[in-house]
Parts: C-alpha cells; structure tokens; sequence
C-alpha cells in the first residue's frame, strides 16, 4: 500500500461512515433509511439515485464521500478508471427482478441484474470515461485490491483510478470501500489514517 | 513489460457445435446454429434462440468422465477448458498459471429453486471449476455485462505482461434462462426472427449461449498474439448505447495509437437499432469507415458473457484461414454511418485484427489480434 | 388537479422509483423526458406498462409513446379517452 498514491478514501460499513479514515457518520439504521440521509446530507440533487438499486446506491454514495473534497472537473475524463469488485454481484436486486416476473418482468429492475452498472452510475455522474474492470471475489482481498491497480496503471494511460469493494448482501448487511488513487506521485496528499477496512486485516 | 502473448488454444462449445473447427466450419459455409423454440421454458411466444444441443453436453460429459455433481453452466465451463488443454503442454494447477471466468449470470437458471441460491455466486462456480482443475491460484472472475470475455481477456494479458503468471486460461459463459430471457423481453430488444446486425430492417437481438476457452502463454508460441486493449465507459446511460458511440471510440483510440492498418473488424453488432448505430459512429470516428466489419450474432446468438470469447477465436480462426466470414442476417445497409460490412465470405490475408464488444452499464472495449510473423 | 391526474403522479412515482419526490413536486404539464423529470427509454417502458396493467391499455406502438407521455397532463388524457 506505501508506493500507492492514495488521494483519498472512504467507506460505508452498515451505518458506519468513514473518510479518509475518520469517522464522519455513526448510523444505526437500515440501508434504505442511511441511504437517503447521506444522499440529504453529503449529495447534489441527482434523480436518477432514487431510481438506483441498493448495490448502485451504496457505491454511488461511497463515491460521493470519496471526491466530496475533490475537484473532478479540473482533470481529464477519459483518463478516470474504475475497478470495482464485490462478492454477491447483483444477488439482492436478481432476487428482486425474480419476483417480478411472476406477475410482469420489470424492465427498470432487471437492468440493475449486472454488477457494473455500478461503474456504470459513477461515470455517469461525474462523466468518467476511462477503463472499466468488474470483478467478483468470494471475500475482500487486499492484495487483490492492490495486484488491480497495479495492472491497471501499469497497462492503460489511467491518471486517476477509483478501486475498491462495494458489496450490498442486505439492509443490514453491507460494506464499501473505494479508494482514489493518483497515478501521478506529484498529486498525491494523502494525509490521512490507513481506511478502516483495510487497518482491520494486514 | 514487453512481453508477447500468444493464444495458443482454444475451444467453443456453441449452438454451431462442439469445437473451434467444428464452429468455424459452419461459420464458413455460412450456416447459422439459431433455431426457433416454442414458447415455454424461456418464454411465452416463440422466440429464436441460439442454444447448445444438450446430446452434446451429455455426451462430452460422458466422455470427459465428468462426475455428478456440477451445474449445466459449470459442465459447459469444464468441458470446455478440458478441450482447450488438450495437446497443449500448460499445466493448469500451476502456480504460474491463471484461471479466469469470464460470466455475466452464471447459475442464474438455478434462482427458481431456493435451496439452490448459494449456488447463485459467480466466484461460487469459478471455485467448483477451478477445484475441479485442482488449480493453485485462485480463480479470478470478471462481470462487465456484454465486454465481459474482452474486458477478462485484456485482465488476464495485464497479469501476464506483469509477470505475475505465465498462462491464463480464460473460460467465457453463459447459458439461456428463462432470468434473462423476459429481462430482453421487458426491454423490447428481441427479435421475432434471427437478428441481422446492421441490416436497415434490423429490430432486436437474439440470445445465445456458449462457452468459449482461450489459453494465453508468453512462454509458448502461437499463430495469433494479442497486442493490445483498452475499456471506455460511455458516461452516457446505462442501458441506451451512447448517441456519438464515445465511449467505443475512445476503447478504440486507446487499442490503436495511431498504428491503423487493420484489416478488418470483428464488431459487437447485437442488431438493436441503436447499439448498430452507435458502433457505425465509432468506427467512423476513428477512420475505420473502409475497413471490413463484420458481425457474428446471427450464428450463434448473443451468448453475453461468452461473447467476447467466441468472437475473439472466431477472428483468430478467421486470421487461420484468411477469409473474413459473411454477416449472417445482414442483407441491406441500414446504419447511421456509412461503413464497410462484410456480406459475403471475403478471402483476404489478414494480419491486424480489431475485435470490440460494447454493453450495459456505457461499458465498451476494443483488443487488436495480431498475426505472428 | 383531478383524481386521475394525482393517481398518475402517485403510480408514476410508485413504478419508476422516484421515492424522493411526492405529486406535488411532479407538474403536470412539464416534460417527463429529457428536461423536466429525467426519464428515459427504461422509464418509457415502464409506463407503457403502467397503461397496460392499471388501465388495460396496450401500446401496439411503443413508438406512439413519445406523444403519450410527454406530459403527466398527456398521459392523462389519453387515459381519458381509451380507458375501456
């Protein structure tokens, strides 16, 4: 991680949020009421976040904590890549679109069955045109998070990179993490403590 | 950093048969394995679909002594790699040598039955096919919706040209379920008949399924090499391809520099109105508007996460053979801009090859194939 | 605004997962696509569904669409006046 160019953190870990290592939220409630609270508090009108299922919520608002100090408008766009992973792919929303269509498939669900439409949202938001990489691990690997961003900086002309996990299991049962890396070293102030769900392993 | 690699195997198991020479034959005399179902498992209505005949399964099972126990996605995935290594000297348990699972829905079929829904995880059914391999590493799997085999292909040639392992063995898949079916029928985006890429009358995709293997090597040599590749998000919507193809177009950029003599283009080509557009546009933009495209959905349908795969080994084979294989489907130019679509078999030795795959989610990606001299 | 129009606002906002907002901030006579709320083609499919299950309208054409639902006001009534 110490060769890493670390700009920022944050992370969302059922009602616990952190930036850049510190506590910002200590919430005690279920997603769908964090959710909303955080989008309130930390987030510009956007519509389309009501429309999103949870996983596309819970890695939208992560990245809205993640580049709140950030100006994303002063970099180059086509250079912001993304590599996101998680365990339990679309598994909630897929159960969710099973259900309909028992009665009468929903297209607005269904289009939320595949895990990087997360990336998806995020590059829409903020007009992130870079490479994209959705993968899916049993559990949270650090060396992976690490062992992505290498091959990722090392073999495309990324700048700006934002990896992490962004996993939804449950209303009570879900976590992010994502990082934005500076390919850069001379962009590099990261400051702040190790993120938490990274300090808990090593 | 520089390192080449080769693909030196590869298998297809698709609704135009079991193999690459087996496909490839079919693909030559320009025959289509899409048949038409009645409506009932997949469906109400009678839909057009390009699905793999279960005798071929059953009897590859048979024949690889492949015990009880796996599910018709995992099966499809071991049966294809067992062929792919077959006569290649690349020892899969190796510690350098990756797995990589290239799915966008995996078991998905099996969501009908609860007590089945730990099976539902992708990782979950890279772990059974990688335990049965016995490999060392942990297996790796990418789901990046319709650029999946690319998107896993240019991962697993990241890994190599870092050193991290020798070989990859990339196995793209995934089968039709009545899930994903009605998903494309609430969307309106499948068509009554067999899809025709960039047709004028073009309205809608037919779904496929397939499972495709790739073994990459910098160690061993093979015929075709992959050079390079990049993935590009549309930052445009998440399920209507981008008006000005942007996001392709910058896939592409990335793969070519300014290196374009390529000589022809295996395309994404779905056959909805809009994503044939928006690829004509990319491909515009980039001064690719002479060069050969073709599509190859209409052979085998839209196999999803397996698609990548297919239609990379389709071009190789192509590659093989010098002869650029006829858009199935396609009988009128109908596209926004004007480019150059193969509508007929066209021999013509063929050494840079541009393969792109574009998807939900404003994913797109472009990987260039290059013939070893 | 009439019963059927407030209906709308609340099956529209029910279908297509606006939970932010109530009727009240859905003017009826402002564009549902593009500007004004910000639908799109998934939307459009959803509301196509909406006539059909709530109304027992069916769209044979879902490119007459683009009419219908310009408007929660459009919507309306073209409900109105092909509500069997």
């Amino acid at each position: 991680m110490n060769d890493l160019n670390i700009l920022n953190s944050a992370e969302i870990n059922n009602g616990k949020v952190l930036a850049n290592g510190k506590p910002v939220e200590n919430l005690e409630n279920d997603f769908s009421i964090v959710s909303k609270y955080l989008y309130k508090k930390y987030c510009k009108a956007y519509i389309k976040f009501f429309k999103m299922d949870s996983l596309c919520k819970l890695g939208f608002l992560t990245t809205e904590m993640l580049l709140k100090d950030f100006d994303t408008e002063s970099i180059g766009k086509n250079e912001v890549a993304l590599a996101i992973g998680n365990s339990n792919s679309t598994k909630d929303t897929d159960l969710k679109y099973y259900e309909t269509i028992k009665t009468q498939p929903s297209p607005a669900i269904f289009v939320y069955t595949l895990p990087n439409i997360l990336l998806g949202e995020i590059c829409i938001r903020y007009g992130f045109k870079g490479q994209n990489l959705c993968y899916i691990s049993e559990k949270f690997d650090e060396n992976e998070l690490y062992e992505n961003i290498k091959i990722l900086l090392n073999n495309s002309t990324t700048q700006y990179l934002i990896s992490g996990w962004v996993d939804y299991i449950s209303e009570t049962n879900y976590k992010s993490l994502l990082l934005l890396i500076g390919k850069n070293p001379k962009n590099c102030n990261f400051a702040a403590q190790k993120p938490d769900m990274l300090n808990k392993k090593a | 950093m520089n390192k080449r690699t080769d693909i030196i195997s590869d298998h297809v198991i698709s609704a135009l048969g079991d193999g690459s020479e087996e496909n490839f034959k079919k693909l030559l005399n320009n025959r289509s394995g899409i048949t038409f179902h009645k409506s009932g498992k997949y469906s109400d209505n009678t839909l057009p679909l390009g699905a793999i005949e279960e005798e071929l399964i059953s009897q590859r099972v048979n024949g690889n002594r492949l015990p009880e126990g796996y599910t018709r996605f995992e099966k499809l995935c071991i049966l294809s790699i067992s062929e792919a290594l077959k006569g290649i000297d690349i020892d899969i348990t190796s510690e350098d040598t990756l797995l990589v699972l290239s799915t966008t829905k995996g078991n998905i079929d099996l969501i009908e039955n609860p007590e089945m829904h730990h099976k539902l995880d992708l990782w979950y059914s890279a772990n059974r096919i990688a335990s049965y391999f016995r490999t060392k590493n942990t297996p790796k799997v990418i789901s990046n919706a319709c650029i999946s085999g690319v998107s896993a292909l240019l991962y697993a040639q990241w890994h190599l040209k870092e050193g991290n392992y020798n070989h990859a063995v990339v196995v793209g898949a995934d089968i039709i379920s009545k899930f994903v079916v009605s998903g494309f029928e609430s969307f309106m985006s499948l068509s009554p008949d067999i899809c025709k890429p960039f047709d004028m009358r073009r309205d809608g995709l037919t779904l496929g399924e397939a499972a495709a293997t790739i073994v990459l090597s910098t160690e061993r040599k093979g015929r075709v090499g992959i050079v390079k590749g990049a993935t590009a998000n549309d930052a445009n919507h998440i399920s209507g391809p981008s008006r000005t193809g942007e996001g392709l177009y910058q896939a592409i950029k990335h793969t070519l520099d300014d290196d374009r003599q390529i000589d022809f283009i295996s395309a994404h080509g779905t056959a909805t109105p809009y994503n044939d557009d928006m690829e004509s546009k990319a491909f515009k933009r980039s001064g690719l508007e002479s060069t050969t495209v073709n599509g190859f959905k209409a052979y085998v349908g839209h196999t999803l996460g397996a698609a990548g795969i297919v239609e990379v080994i389709y071009s190789v084979w192509s590659m093989y053979e010098n002869m650029i294989i006829k858009t199935f489907g396609y009988d009128e130019f109908g596209v926004a801009e004007k480019i150059n679509i193969a509508d007929r078999n066209i021999k013509k030795e063929l050494k840079n090859v541009l393969k792109t795959a574009s998807g939900f989610g404003g994913c797109n990606a472009a990987i260039l194939l290059k013939k070893n001299e | 605004m009439d019963s059927l129009t407030k209906q709308l606002k609340e099956q529209i906002i029910d279908h297509l997962n606006l939970e932010g907002l109530t009727p009240d901030d859905i003017n009826e006579n402002e564009p549902l696509f593009g500007e004004g709320l910000g639908l799109d083609s998934i939307d459009a499919l959803e509301l196509i569904l909406l006539l059909e299950r709530g109304y027992g309208i069916k769209l044979e054409n879902p490119q007459e669409g683009k009419k219908i639902f310009a408007s929660v006001e459009t919507m309306a009534e073209y409900i109105r006046q092909n509500k069997k």
